[in-house]
């Protein structure tokens, strides 16, 4: 039993290390081939914790071919257009001026169930607001508004920015830990965070969220039983 | 580029450890054959002595290589010849002559059988 125990550990480092080296592409949206790739993996590595009479060598070495050779082929299709379309398709245009192309639906074998359930998961309820719709290469559908639904912006409000620092608020502490890289983000020193600190009567250890801005805007909110003074 | 360049490390790695394997069972199924020739001609001289010395050398040459066979071989395939190899003592000291052949002969055909399912060739690709 301790060697299964063992050998699932050692097979559970490998594949996340294996994980680490396809990349974060490989963790979000799964290629045909990645998808392939994933699945093989798993297979794999539960052989050899399943059965003790195979080496785990048996395992281990066609887990890194399937990584390597996912790793050589991403850069191939990422250098060469053809090599992308041979191994992850092309995306499929099924709403072109708002006309449904139900021929291409037939094609991708897409009723017209999966293509509402799509639109609603993108928060759209009716197919008339649809100018296109383009299902990925991920199989994700992306859909492009006619120009009445679309989400008012600042550019076409004609709203001048206020020409203040734009970013976005990233945590510079999280669970009572300071992050360095988040005050960096915002240009802002420690000097700064501790006379907020101060200012509130509370310790690095006392906040349980603190995200700030460019513009040293900031949210905490305090560990719960701590208060401040 | 670092993944990539680990990539082609690890398939480097993986053909070396590959070639390795398929090297071991090479040399490990020629030195099994010969160990088996000289225990077979220790029987034709009919000296007991050379016989038990030869099995003895057979079953030690088979312990050491058998711990380092289960790295890269399915255990099962393996164990079959442990198991031909541990009577091989006991036949060859009561002078068993024809269960001692017969344990002989199953031990160079199931290290054959190994050797010919190991190689990449087209057959045992499909």
């Amino acid at each position: 039993m301790a060697t299964v125990v063992l050998r699932t550990l050692i097979l559970y480092i490998c594949i996340i290390f294996a994980m680490r080296i396809m990349g974060k592409r490989q963790l979000g949206e799964l290629q045909p081939g990645e998808l392939v790739v994933t699945l093989l993996i798993s297979n794999i590595a539960t052989l050899s914790i399943e059965d003790t009479n195979i080496p785990l060598l048996g395992s281990i070495l066609p887990i890194f071919t399937l990584v390597s050779c996912e790793v050589l082929v991403s850069l191939l299709t990422l250098k060469s257009m053809t090599a992308r379309k041979i191994i992850s398709g092309n995306p499929c245009i099924i709403i072109r001026d708002g006309v449904i192309d139900q021929k291409e639906m037939k094609n991708l074998r897409w009723s017209i169930n999966d293509l509402s359930e799509q639109l609603r998961q993108l928060g759209i309820f009716d197919i008339q607001e649809v100018d296109y719709a383009i299902i990925e290469t991920s199989g994700v559908l992306s859909a492009y508004q006619k120009f009445d639904y679309r989400t008012a912006s600042a550019k076409t409000m004609d709203i001048p920015a206020n020409g203040e620092p734009d970013a976005p608020p990233v945590t510079v502490i999280s669970d009572g830990q300071l992050i360095m890289e988040g005050l960096r983000f915002c240009n802002l020193t420690r000097e700064w965070l501790d006379s907020i600190l101060l200012e509130k009567g509370l310790k690095i250890s006392d906040v349980f969220l603190m995200s700030c801005d460019r513009r040293a805007q900031y949210y905490l909110a305090v560990k719960e039983g701590r208060s401040t003074p | 580029m670092k993944r990539v360049v680990i990539a082609l490390i690890m398939l480097l790695a993986i053909a070396g450890i590959s070639l390795y394997s398929l090297k071991k069972v090479e040399s490990v199924y020629h030195d099994l054959n010969n160990h088996i020739d000289l225990v077979i001609l220790a029987m034709d001289e009919n000296n007991q002595q050379s016989l038990d010395e030869a099995v003895e050398r057979l079953c030690l040459f088979w312990k050491e290589e058998e711990s380092k066979l289960i790295h890269i071989l399915r255990h099962a395939q393996i164990d079959e010849i442990t198991k031909s190899i541990s009577r091989l003592t006991a036949l060859a000291h009561h002078r068993e002559d024809a269960h001692l052949l017969a344990e002989l002969d199953s031990i160079r055909w199931q290290i054959e059988h190994i050797w010919d399912s190991e190689p990449p060739t087209w057959q045992n690709l499909f």
